[in-house]
């Protein structure tokens, strides 16, 4: 065994901040804590050591908040969350909690959610939770995520929307399950009009037998359902599949397939590792089996599309901890192959993920990358017979406004987000979280702090 | 009356003319007719066309 690094966990039975490492074993990468009264915890964080080498050589930009609002001591991450003032990152998107209820009872939820004796936060309370998160962001005011419980069971959700947008928030997601969406008709076109941005749908595959496993009910028909509904309304959709390892990882390859068919409304899929937390919490043998690496999710998605992506075409986000998130931005072409938007510089540092609110070097980057994509040919050149000629007859398309219209409908994101749970916190990542949950006691808490702080 | 503008290509000396010039952007690629030098083939790209429908479908990549 070979140490890589050594970290500040907690332990999971007592609570108390403790040493942790990362090591290489067989050729893997485990995270190990080790507490002096409850002893060792060893969890896979990569199933090739290469891989996590090379990916957490990926240069970090921290970007701090503006106003801490706990304080914090080192070593004793996360328990003075709040965000406290040795927190690095500044939230990118802040989740709103806005129910707990919800229309499904899965036995797997990592939100815990269907409890109905804790009331719905009120409007007024809500006001108050915008109004502040409105104080908290710099130039440009966070992305919101209104989720819960099931964000859709509350009648007035447009209203909330609207409210968000009139503060000033110009990005508000819907963390749905898309349940509400498929069957009322018309409320797709009334979150749209309302203002929300995106729909984040829980989406685990093109299989009832998956959504029998994890949501205990088949779902398929719901989703193309509330899909469809969200094309006719213009509201474009993220597919968001919670993967465990002997269930859906095999479907990978087939939700990809799915996007292709609804390019244009689904802008992307996000892959969502099964984490251990809210109701996913399982003994270790049953962790050990289900657990999924980002790692082996990019890989999935290489092998299961016969070479259409490339794992050197997934990156970190640069202004988070390299081991929290892959992302990959790509253009799907007329003849089916794909082209990935990303330039050798994100694939070296990592991708911003939200521009504008990112310093200037970043956004500089991204735009010299567009700049250097334009190619006009000489005439000689395009008459001459080439070996590429057939494949890009194929991708021509008659006017610039059409382009236009074509690189909107089809470009698209892969990308992951690994969530930590009680058996791998590491405070590096804890620190650079930009997923952040804003508390019922209003303080911004990571979100996978948030889930061991409910514990 | 209105002036007539012509341009010259700046290395053959020679007036440039509109010609169906094919623009490629990311794999992707159409006509459009913009002025080009018959003699060397170099094309010039007007000012309108780049700030309009060139960084219209640029930005189409940036959004979110």
């Amino acid at each position: 065994m070979k140490k890589l690094s050594t970290v500040q966990s907690v332990c999971p039975k007592c609570g108390k901040p403790i040493k942790a490492y990362y090591v290489e074993e067989k050729g893997e990468a485990h995270f190990i804590s080790e507490c002096p009264e409850h002893g060792l915890i060893e969890t896979l964080a990569a199933e090739r050591v290469k891989d996590f080498t090379r990916w957490t050589e990926k240069k970090v930009i921290n970007i701090p908040m503006k106003e801490a609002m706990t304080e914090g001591k080192e070593g004793e991450c996360p328990l003075h969350c709040g965000l406290c003032d040795k927190h690095l990152q500044t939230a990118c998107c802040v989740i709103l909690d806005i129910t707990q209820r919800c229309n499904q009872h899965c036995p797997c939820c990592f939100a815990d959610a269907g409890k109905t004796m804790e009331g719905d936060p009120s409007k007024e309370e809500i006001e108050r939770w915008y109004d502040r998160l409105i104080e908290l962001g710099e130039e440009r005011p966070f992305n919101i995520q209104l989720s819960g419980g099931e964000p859709t069971v509350r009648d007035d959700l447009p209203e909330l929307i609207r409210m968000g947008r009139e503060k000033g928030f110009s990005y508000i997601q819907i963390n749905t399950n898309g349940r509400r969406l498929a069957l009322e008709e018309g409320y797709a076109q009334k979150l749209k009009e309302a203002g929300a941005s995106v729909i984040f749908m829980q989406f685990d595959g093109t299989k009832d037998d998956i959504y029998m496993e994890l949501r205990g009910e088949a779902l398929f028909e719901v989703k193309k359902l509330a899909i469809e509904n969200c094309r006719k309304a213009g509201l474009p959709v993220t597919l968001v599949p919670t993967l465990v390892k002997h269930l859906n990882m095999d479907n990978i390859g087939n939700m990809i397939r799915f996007m292709f068919r609804y390019i244009g409304v689904v802008k992307g899929i996000h892959f969502q590792p099964v984490s251990f937390i809210g109701r996913h919490d399982y003994d270790e043998t049953r962790r050990k089996e289900e657990r999924v690496t980002m790692f082996a999710v990019m890989h999935e998605i290489v092998k299961q599309t016969n070479g259409l992506f490339r794992y050197e075409d997934f990156c970190p986000i640069s202004t988070g901890h390299p081991l929290c998130c892959f992302s990959g931005s790509y253009l799907l072409l007329k003849d089916g192959s794909v082209k990935s938007l990303l330039g050798s510089s994100e694939k070296q540092s990592g991708v911003s993920c939200c521009g504008d609110q990112d310093p200037l070097s970043i956004i500089k980057k991204d735009r010299d990358f567009v700049l250097n994509n334009w190619i006009a040919e000489e005439p000689e050149k395009e008459k001459s017979s080439c070996c590429c000629s057939g494949e890009k007859k194929e991708n021509e398309i008659p006017d610039f406004d059409q382009m236009i219209a074509y690189m909107r409908r089809n470009t698209f994101t892969l990308s992951g987000m690994a969530f930590q749970d009680e058996t791998n916190l590491d405070a590096e990542r804890l620190k650079r979280c930009r997923v952040q949950v804003y508390s019922p006691d209003e303080r911004l808490v990571p979100f996978c702090a948030y889930q061991w702080h409910r514990r | 009356m209105e002036e007539k503008q012509t341009l010259i290509c700046d290395r053959c000396k020679v007036e440039m003319v509109p010609a169906e010039t094919k623009f490629t952007y990311l794999g992707t690629s159409i006509q459009h007719k913009v002025p080009r030098c018959p003699e060397c083939g170099q094309v010039y790209i007007p000012e309108d066309l780049v700030l309009s429908k060139m960084k219209q479908l640029e930005g189409t990549l940036e959004e979110k």
